[in-house]
C-alpha cells in the first residue's frame, strides 16, 4: 500500500476510506488477478471516493473476509460503475509507473517490473487502450523531460497533472456525468501535489543514485559545493517547500468552488482535504514526525 | 527564462557591465565542468555554466534598461509613458480577478510596457497557471522595481508562505460578506432583544 493520500486516525473518514480501499482492492482482484491488488495506492482510492461523491450513484455496504484479513469481515464499498471507469484508470497509471520502474531500476526490480508489464498489457480494456492512445504524447513528453533532466519543476509536475486531469476527465464522461471544471482543474493540482510529494520524498535517494529529480537539477549548486548528501537534501528542502505548500493552498482554492456540489462523502473528503493533505505534506517536508501516528496504516 | 539572472550571477539589480563581468568571470572560475573529475558532476556543471552564459547574455543584453550607468531600475518603471504604448492594467486586473487568466496573459503578452505592475500582474498570472517558478521571478523583479509598493510585497511574502490563494480568496469575500454577517448579527440581536421586552436598536 502506497500512496500520499490517507485520512487520518481519528476521523470517520477513516473507515470510509478503508471501506473504498477494500472495495476497489477486492474489484482489481477480480478483474485482473490477485497480483494487480499489490498496486493499488491510496490516491487511485480518493480519486474513486471523489468521483463517487459527485456522481451520487447509490451503492451498498458488505461485509467480507479478505485475504489480508482472514479472522473478522471487513466492511466493502460494493463496486458500481466508479470503481470500473477507475479500475481502467489505473491499469494507464500502473503501465506507466512500471515503465518508470524499468528505467530507474536495476537488476530484479527491473525484471519484475518488465514482467508485469508485459502481463500488464492482458489486463487493458479498450477504454484502457483508448485512453493510453490520448496519453501516449503526454507519456512521452514526460520521459523526455526526464531523459532531458529538464530543472524547472513545474515542466514535470505540470504535464502530471495534465495527465490526471485528462483521465479524470474520460472517467466523468464515461459515467456521464457532468465535467465540473472546478473539479478537473483540482484533479490536475492534485497530479503535481502527489509528482511533488514523490520529487520531496525520493531527494535522497535520487542523489544516491542520481536520478532524475527535478529537484535535484534545480538546484544544481549545491551538490557542485557541498559533499554531504543529508545537508543537501535539507537544504533543498528548506529551498523549495514553498512549492509544495502552495499547491495544497491552490488546490483548496478549486475543492472550496465544488464541495458544495458533493453528494456523500462531503464531510469526510473535507477532512481529508483540510487535516490530512497538510499533515502529510508536513511529513514529507519532515516538519510533523509526531504526525506520523496519526496517519492510517491501512491493511 | 527560468532563473533570475541577478540571482544566477550573485549581482544586485542595476550592477554596472564591469560588475556583471567581475561575477561572470568569478562564476566560470568556480563551476567550470573541468574542475570536477565525476561524470556526473561534470554534466551537472555543464547545465550550470549554460545557465550562467544565458544569464550573463541577458543582463548584457537589457544592460540599459537596469543599470546604474543610465540611472537605475525605475527607468524601466517610467519606459511607460515614455514608449506611447497604453495599456489598461486594470482592465486585466479585472480579468484575473474573474478568474480569465488565459485573457490576462494574452492581454499581457501584448503590451509594450514591461513595468512593476507588469511584472506583479504577469506573476499572478503565471502562480495561477501553476507556473509557480516563473511566478515567483516575476512578482520577485516586480518587488525589485517597485520596493515600496506593498501590493507586490505581499503577494510574494504570501507565495513564499503557500498562501497566496487562501489570502487573495478571502480577501475578495471579506468586505461583502463581513457586512452581511453585522448586519444580520444585528437584526438577530434586535428581535430577541424585543421578544424579550427590551430593545437592542432603538431606531428599528
Amino acid at each position: 500500500m502506497f500512496g500520499y493520500i490517507r485520512p487520518l486516525r481519528r476521523y470517520s473518514e477513516n473507515y470510509l476510506f478503508r471501506a473504498q480501499y477494500c472495495g476497489l482492492c477486492k474489484y482489481f482482484g477480480t478483474q485482473y488477478g490477485q497480483f494487480s491488488r499489490f498496486f493499488l495506492s491510496y490516491d487511485i482510492t480518493f480519486l474513486a471516493l471523489m468521483i463517487s461523491a459527485l456522481s451520487e450513484e447509490p451503492f451498498e455496504w458488505q461485509y467480507e473476509h479478505c485475504v489480508a484479513h482472514w479472522f473478522s469481515k471487513r466492511r466493502i464499498k460494493h463496486p458500481t460503475s466508479v470503481e470500473e471507469a477507475v479500475s481502467d484508470v489505473f491499469v494507464v497509471l500502473l503501465g506507466y509507473k512500471l515503465r518508470d520502474e524499468i528505467i530507474d531500476s536495476e537488476g530484479i526490480r527491473s525484471f519484475f517490473a518488465k514482467r508485469i508489464h508485459n502481463y500488464q498489457l492482458k489486463w487493458k480494456g479498450d477504454f484502457s487502450k483508448e485512453l493510453e492512445k490520448k496519453l501516449k504524447s503526454s507519456f512521452e513528453e514526460l520521459m523526455e523531460i526526464e531523459m532531458n533532466k529538464t530543472p524547472d519543476p513545474d515542466s514535470a509536475s505540470n504535464l502530471f497533472g495534465s495527465i490526471m486531469k485528462t483521465l479524470t476527465g474520460e472517467v466523468l464522461m464515461r459515467l456521464e456525468l457532468v465535467v465540473d471544471e472546478d473539479f478537473l482543474k483540482f484533479s490536475e493540482l492534485l497530479g503535481k501535489w502527489i509528482y511533488l510529494m514523490d520529487a520531496f520524498e525520493d531527494l535522497e535517494k535520487d542523489i544516491k543514485k542520481w536520478h532524475y529529480n527535478p529537484l535535484i537539477f534545480s538546484n544544481k549548486e549545491l551538490l557542485l559545493e557541498e559533499d554531504d548528501n543529508a545537508v543537501i537534501v535539507k537544504q533543498i528542502t528548506e529551498l523549495e517547500k514553498w512549492r509544495l505548500h502552495l499547491v495544497v493552498d491552490h488546490m483548496r482554492e478549486y475543492y472550496d468552488r465544488f464541495f458544495k456540489r458533493l453528494g456523500h462523502f462531503s464531510i469526510e473528503i473535507n477532512g481529508i482535504i483540510h487535516e490530512a493533505i497538510p499533515v502529510m505534506t508536513d511529513k514529507v517536508l519532515g516538519n510533523s514526525c509526531k504526525s506520523d501516528g496519526n496517519a492510517e496504516k491501512d491493511g | 527564462m527560468i532563473n533570475d539572472p541577478y540571482k544566477v550571477l550573485g549581482v544586485e539589480p542595476g550592477a554596472s557591465k564591469k560588475e556583471i563581468k567581475a561575477a561572470y568571470n568569478k562564476m566560470v572560475k568556480k563551476y567550470h565542468p573541468d574542475y570536477y573529475k565525476e561524470k556526473h558532476m561534470k554534466e551537472l556543471a555543464e547545465q550550470k555554466m549554460k545557465e550562467i552564459n544565458e544569464a550573463y547574455d541577458y543582463l548584457l543584453d537589457n544592460h540599459q534598461h537596469y543599470t546604474k550607468d543610465t540611472g537605475n531600475s525605475k527607468a524601466a518603471n517610467e519606459g511607460h509613458r515614455e514608449n506611447g504604448g497604453y495599456t489598461d492594467f486594470n482592465h486585466i486586473r479585472r480579468l484575473i480577478q474573474a478568474g480569465r487568466f488565459a485573457e490576462a496573459r494574452q492581454l499581457l503578452m501584448q503590451a509594450k510596457i514591461r513595468n512593476a505592475e507588469w511584472s506583479y500582474l504577469m506573476g499572478v498570472v503565471e502562480i495561477s497557471h501553476g507556473n509557480y517558478t516563473e511566478g515567483r521571478r516575476l512578482l520577485e523583479q516586480a518587488v525589485r522595481l517597485d520596493p515600496a509598493n506593498e501590493e507586490y510585497q505581499k503577494a510574494y511574502q504570501q507565495t513564499m508562505g503557500g498562501t497566496f490563494f487562501s489570502r487573495r480568496a478571502g480577501h475578495a469575500r471579506t468586505d461583502a460578506e463581513t457586512c452581511c454577517q453585522v448586519c444580520t448579527t444585528l437584526w438577530c440581536l434586535d428581535c430577541c432583544c424585543e421578544c424579550s421586552g427590551g430593545d437592542f436598536i432603538s431606531c428599528c
